[in-house]
């Protein structure tokens, strides 16, 4: 495997507040002012095909100060098959409506869009993302096999998930808004041993079968 | 004039110095399946790029130290070794014969109680196989096995880096020593690569560097051993590594007894002192290993070994201890 596909297959930090829950839910009636200097938690997240110009694009947006952040997380994670693709702004969990914008933050952002020939529709695209911590109740669990989303799941099903890893089958519990993995046919059994999934940002995997399983 | 001069290349060198520290880092992990546990890199640097190509080279490194300590794989050196060496000299490369001699010395100096001739032991118990044990552990099959077990029967030649079993039956199992090997070549590959802020964790053994920020050093949890679900302490890290044996992660309970993969190379059988024992030593591989043997000889062990480095053990009915010496890395245990 090449430093680029290990890169990509490697779980780089998935975390906290996807683009996929975002757009899910209900926040995108309800979107946040640029304006509103309270917000502390953010998520700045680009779906793209051309990742590496894209990290030297948010990079820069980071360093020149537009985050208000010292330390930033940082995850990239491909996406299967084809998805829209787009830069898109969370501040507290709610989607910012950036392209309305007439200030600098809003200009900067539609820049880099642009620059990124996005939106357009991708095949087999890449998410970056830069964003802080996030502590908020899991919104979504997604399910991914060999790198590629296979499985999304609500925390409110109650119910038990099986699939099959290279290593035989995995099962996935959920109940009461926690996940956690409840049967596996791997060797050493440690993604039974990992704690369950809570909040946003947690995620189990289970190596040999090369399955994740994360909460957003 | 000379003098103003100074003064304003000291303002600018005190401003720079600010820039860099306040300059924007960004963190990065990622997680993969190596040595037959997983590892885990977590860095903090300016650059996401340079960052990207140091974890990958860091963990490109743990995979060339797998191929050559592995018994996972029929391919690897060491499993070249143990099929050849009976009677019968075989070269190997400078960095497994340094690994097998300090092993040796490790052994030398806490009486056996570290061994890599363990490996017939290793196959029997099986925990790192697909097939633990399931029945009842036959003594008689242990102390047969026994005989194979003695590091006294490898023989090193250094003059042209040769190894010979001086024992028909004698398997080496580096898996004592060769993950904490691994976290001191990886982490020198980070610094090579210019990330000096980072912490790696080999399957819950771990080393950092650095720090995580400015004002906050790494905060490393221990492991509860008979609750998934919490912490049994913390203890805060710069430039060291905190390394773990315990007896939770690959065992069997058969008839109400707990087996597990840490075993006395005298007995044959399963420590049972400890449930858990850490130990706190910027080098890891010296570290992995006291941490066997700190597991094995459990508190009331402890006062026959000369030097103490600090530690966390929980013994067998689950009651805590730890040094002095630990007190330096803000230990919190956790109720």
């Amino acid at each position: 495997m090449d430093r680029r596909d290990f890169l990509k297959t490697s779980a780089l930090a998935i975390a906290a507040g996807s683009l996929f829950s975002s757009v899910a839910s209900s926040v995108l009636s309800k979107t946040l002012r640029l304006e509103d200097e309270d917000a502390d938690l953010f998520s700045l997240e680009a779906i793209t095909d051309n990742s590496d110009y894209a990290v030297k694009l948010l990079e820069k947006f980071a360093k020149d100060g537009w985050l208000k952040y010292n330390t930033i997380k940082y995850s990239e994670f491909p996406v299967s098959g084809n998805v829209m693709g787009d830069l898109v702004f969370i501040k507290n969990n709610k989607l910012v409506d950036y392209t309305k914008s007439q200030n600098d933050f809003g200009k900067k952002l539609l820049d880099i869009r642009k620059e990124l020939n996005l939106p357009s529709m991708l095949n087999n695209p890449v998410r970056i993302r830069l964003y802080t911590d996030n502590d908020s109740n899991l919104k979504n669990i997604i399910v991914v096999h060999r790198g590629k989303i296979i499985k999304r799941i609500s925390p409110d099903s109650n119910d038990i998930y099986s699939f099959n890893g290279k290593s035989g089958k995995l099962v996935l519990g959920v109940n009461n808004g926690n996940a956690k993995i409840t049967e596996t046919e791997c060797r050493h059994k440690i993604c039974k041993q990992m704690n369950p999934l809570k909040k946003q940002g947690d995620y189990i995997a289970c190596i040999p079968n090369e399955i994740q399983v994360f909460a957003e | 004039m000379k003098k103003l001069l100074i003064f304003f290349i000291c303002i600018f060198i005190y401003c720079n110095c600010n820039a860099q520290d306040e300059a924007v880092k960004f963190e990065l992990s990622a997680k993969k399946f190596l040595m037959g546990t997983e590892f885990e890199i977590t860095a903090v640097h300016t650059n996401i790029d340079s960052c990207k190509k140091a974890m990958y080279y860091a963990f490109k490194e743990v995979e060339r130290i797998e191929k050559i300590t592995s018994n996972y794989k029929d391919t690897t050196e060491i499993s070249y070794v143990n099929r050849n060496a009976f009677n019968n000299p075989v070269k190997i490369s400078s960095e497994l014969f340094g690994i097998i001699q300090r092993s040796i010395q490790y052994s030398d100096k806490y009486s056996g109680l570290f061994d890599i001739t363990v490996g017939p032991l290793t196959d029997y118990w099986g925990f790192n196989s697909e097939h633990p044990i399931e029945t009842e552990p036959d003594k008689n099959i242990i102390d047969s096995l026994l005989k194979f077990v003695g590091y006294k029967n490898i023989f090193l030649n250094l003059t042209d880096t040769a190894i010979t079993f001086l024992k028909e039956g004698l398997k080496i199992d580096l898996g004592g020593i060769a993950k904490g090997y691994a976290l001191d070549k990886a982490s020198e590959v980070m610094r090579n690569k210019g990330v000096n802020n980072f912490l790696i964790n080999g399957g819950g053994d771990i080393y950092v560097s650095g720090r995580k920020s400015k004002d906050l050093k790494w905060k490393v949890a221990i492991k509860h051993p008979r609750d998934n679900e919490k912490l049994a302490a913390t203890v805060e890290l710069e430039n060291t590594g905190v390394l773990t044996s315990g007896d939770y992660e690959r065992y069997r309970i058969i008839n109400g007894i707990r087996y597990h993969h840490i075993f006395n190379p005298k007995t044959g059988f399963p420590a049972m002192e400890s449930q858990s024992a850490s130990v706190i030593n910027y080098n890891c591989e010296e570290g992995v290993v006291l941490s066997k043997i700190y597991f094995i000889l459990g508190k009331n062990g402890l006062k026959n070994l000369n030097e103490e480095l600090p530690y966390f053990i929980i013994d067998r009915n689950g009651k805590n201890y730890y040094n002095n010496a630990i007190d330096s890395y803000q230990l919190i245990i956790i109720k």
